[in-house]
């Protein structure tokens, strides 16, 4: 679902999206969040690299 | 001696010539053909489009670095492949026109045992009238030179804005074939940011112009995320944040043709459309590099190893069959090319065997199909794969397995960030694992693994695209321990 203006389909808004809010906007920069998850998505993508090369 | 040649030194091409040489060691000759005498880390080009970095720091000269590895270097454009040799010399050789300042045009013939063809992609803005920096009305961010135009002009439209004028901003695929559609989001949060920083936001409209036919489709067909003990979609997470930053949307967009100031487009229900800008960052299709092969007698045999779009044949089910029998093990594995033992293709240089985004045609007939991504650290795996599978032939003999780096098996990370500094930047990071779904292997999460995909918004993604930059470009110079750096 998402609203369209009348002279073109230009989307200017989807009203089915959440909106985050305020204590995740603030999160989003909360270095006591980020840094762990900094760590975990290294350690996410050496896992893709390592698994990647397994065979099925 | 046996001699490998590369052709190409893009991140696949440079990633097999520095393992060729590290694997191999100094016994056997091995050669780097590329048209271009600078590396350059592409991704970071986004940043460079609006200024935030300098077209030095995502670029090198490749000269010195292969002149210390001991690899060959020729700085020209590969334009014939004679895999069975010529008439007078049955060794498989390839023409190459050079690129060099003052010996342009100058031909050679260069003989190899092993080929790799990593020539990376055309940039095809031919292929909608208009499109792109050369004679056309819009900017790229495909290579250093375009990204440092498109900042220009950017600057140019934020001092507009700043002296009251409204200004339209699309940002976006310049046709409905186009890939890396990731990119092109990635430099309209960008261009977002630097609207903010600029104070000028509420005086600016920004357009994305996609070939998607949802936002978060990226290519990919989208993708799953378990969090919070739901499961999430790339849509609902992107689409909330095109509400939360104001930015507009088209999808299912083929774009025909551009003039000055109107790009004129179709819609997949068909119906035809024109959107003003005033400026405009639209990514052209990709095309193969345009090599043609020769028999020895000097017959026409590029159709054996090419497919129509210029991309290499592999070992990859090319079956024409409808989207919902397309599976996982259609994807090549060892990217040798069939009939042709001792030829390879890595990168975007290889014909994957189909879209991995369903493909849509509108009622005009007209294709709009987001072609698969194979950049990055997909085309790196690769390229390493193939150098690895070469080195174990010239030790072991041309029975030694090959190695396999399939993208039905391999993962990738997608960060769009926007920002600078450690404390200032934000990014929606995304990594994916595999890259093609694998529906036999994961039936129950839209077939990729809810372990390794996921997505989210955070200054921690700034920091990944940050650290991605800096290790690449040192791997890439083959600096001291380099080969620990995965790809």
């Amino acid at each position: 679902m998402s609203q369209t203006t009348e002279s073109a389909p230009v989307i200017t808004r989807y009203p089915d999206a959440p909106t985050p809010t305020r204590l995740t906007r603030f999160n989003r920069h909360n270095l006591l969040i980020q840094i762990p998850k900094f760590v975990l998505m290294c350690a996410n993508i050496m896992m893709m690299v390592i698994k990647g090369h397994d065979k099925d | 001696m046996v001699r490998v040649v590369v052709l190409g030194a893009g991140v696949a091409g440079h990633t097999a010539a520095l393992h060729l040489r590290r694997l191999l060691g100094t016994r056997h000759k091995v050669t780097v053909v590329s048209p271009n005498s600078h590396w350059n880390w592409i991704p970071s080009n986004i940043w460079v489009g609006v200024g935030e970095m300098t077209k030095e720091q995502v670029i090198f000269p490749l000269a010195p670095i292969y002149a210390k590895q001991k690899i060959d270097f020729v700085q020209a454009r590969a334009v014939a492949i004679h895999p069975n040799g010529t008439k007078d010399d049955p060794v498989g050789s390839v023409d190459v026109v050079s690129t060099e300042a003052g010996r342009e045009g100058q031909e050679r013939r260069l003989r190899y045992d092993f080929l790799i063809n990593a020539t990376g992609p055309k940039l095809r803005f031919e292929a909608t009238e208009g499109l792109g920096p050369h004679g056309g009305h819009t900017v790229s961010v495909c290579t250093a030179d375009h990204a440092v135009e498109a900042s220009k002009q950017l600057d140019a439209t934020i001092a507009k804005l700043k002296s009251g004028q409204r200004q339209i901003l699309v940002v976006g695929t310049g046709h409905g074939t186009c890939t890396c559609e990731g990119a092109a989001f990635e430099y309209t949060f960008n261009v977002e940011h630097q609207l903010r920083q600029a104070g000028v936001r509420d005086k600016a409209q920004l357009i994305y112009l996609t070939n998607e036919a949802q936002l978060g489709d990226f290519g990919v067909d989208g993708m799953a995320f378990k969090q919070k003990g739901f499961e999430q979609s790339s849509r609902m997470w992107t689409e909330s944040l095109f509400n939360e930053r104001g930015v507009h949307s088209i999808l299912g967009a083929h774009v025909s043709k551009i003039e000055p100031d109107t790009i004129h487009y179709e819609t997949l229900d068909g119906k035809t459309w024109t959107q003003h800008f005033d400026f405009a960052m639209l990514l052209p299709p990709f095309g193969g590099a345009g090599l043609k092969a020769f028999d020895r007698d000097g017959s026409e045999i590029t159709d054996q190893l090419f497919a129509p779009s210029g991309f290499m044949k592999v070992d990859a089910d090319y079956t024409a069959k409808p989207y919902e029998q397309w599976v996982a093990a259609d994807w090549p594995k060892t990217y040798e090319v069939p009939g042709f033992p001792r030829i390879f293709a890595a990168g975007i240089a290889f014909a994957p065997p189909h879209q991995i985004s369903r493909p849509r045609k509108t009622p005009n007939g007209t294709m709009i199909a987001p072609a698969p991504p194979r950049t990055g650290m997909p085309s790196g795996m690769m390229g390493k794969s193939v150098a690895q599978t070469i080195a174990d032939r010239i030790k072991h003999g041309p029975d030694a397995p090959a190695h396999e780096a399939s993208m039905a098996r391999i993962g990738a990370a997608c960060v769009a960030s926007s920002g600078t500094g450690m404390l200032k930047g934000s990014a929606a990071a995304m990594t994916m694992f595999p890259v093609v779904p694998n529906y036999q292997k994961y039936p129950d999460s839209h077939g990729r693994n809810f372990n390794g995909t996921r997505g989210d918004i955070g200054l921690y993604g700034h920091w990944v695209k940050l650290m991605l930059h800096y290790l690449f470009i040192y791997k890439a110079k083959a600096l001291p321990g380099w080969q620990f750096i995965p790809e």
